[in-house]
């Protein structure tokens, strides 16, 4: 559950970046130590 | 890093079946992104692995372990190659571990985007752009948002990109001061 306060819980839209999201990407995964 | 579209931290390279952070197994804490193939190289992301940590010592358990989870042949021999450079570099061994990617397990929520957390503001913010802690963390502002709150970037960055985030003029005056207060 992320922190939402009580007064400000009205929505916003998604974010103009997560919008212009690229359909295609690739997957990379690592252990940093 | 621009090109990288979603992050996620979780759990990788163990045998333990959905592993949490208490009861880890023999997992390794692990960082898994999908970026923009047009924007970043998986060499450029390489080059930020071997920056970000100190492959030359060996870790003194697996949770801690230094792992390139190779996702097909071309990273494998991407990340061969980029060891080997790098140990040329150092002049010591690497103990970095190159095998092929197996399953990730998605870390609790309360470790994804760690850093933001920090942060009542943003957090608040990104509460009411996704209720949905799934779209939360695959959501590339609030990956890009969590760098800055991690201490990645500049002003003059953050002030080119910032109107894309979707926050608040509070959560920007928030992420602002952030910036400005590590200058």
């Amino acid at each position: 559950m992320l922190f939402v306060k009580k007064e400000d819980s009205a929505p916003l839209p998604a974010p103009p970046l997560d919008a212009a999201a690229p359909a295609k990407t690739e997957t990379a995964t690592f252990a940093l130590g | 890093m621009s090109g990288i579209v979603r992050t996620r931290v979780g759990y990788c390279g163990g045998t333990r079946e959905n592993p949490t952070y208490r009861s880890l197994g023999d997992h390794s804490e692990t960082l898994q992104m999908d970026f923009d193939p047009e924007r970043l190289s998986y060499g450029d992301l390489l080059e930020a692995f071997w920056e970000s940590h100190s492959p030359e010592y060996r870790s003194w358990s697996r949770q801690y372990a230094s792992f390139i989870f190779f996702h097909g042949e071309e990273q494998r021999e991407a990340a061969l190659e980029s060891r080997s450079r790098e140990e040329t570099r150092l002049k010591k061994r690497v103990y970095t571990e190159i095998v092929p990617y197996p399953v990730f397990y998605l870390a609790e929520d309360y470790h994804q985007k760690y850093y933001m957390r920090h942060y009542p503001e943003l957090m608040s913010d990104f509460s009411r752009m996704y209720p949905d802690t799934r779209e939360f963390i695959n959501s590339t502002a609030a990956a890009r948002v969590n760098g800055y709150a991690a201490g990645c970037g500049n002003l003059a960055r953050l002030k080119s990109e910032l109107g894309s985030f979707g926050l608040t003029p509070e959560g920007n005056k928030r992420l602002m001061d952030i910036v400005m207060s590590r200058r």
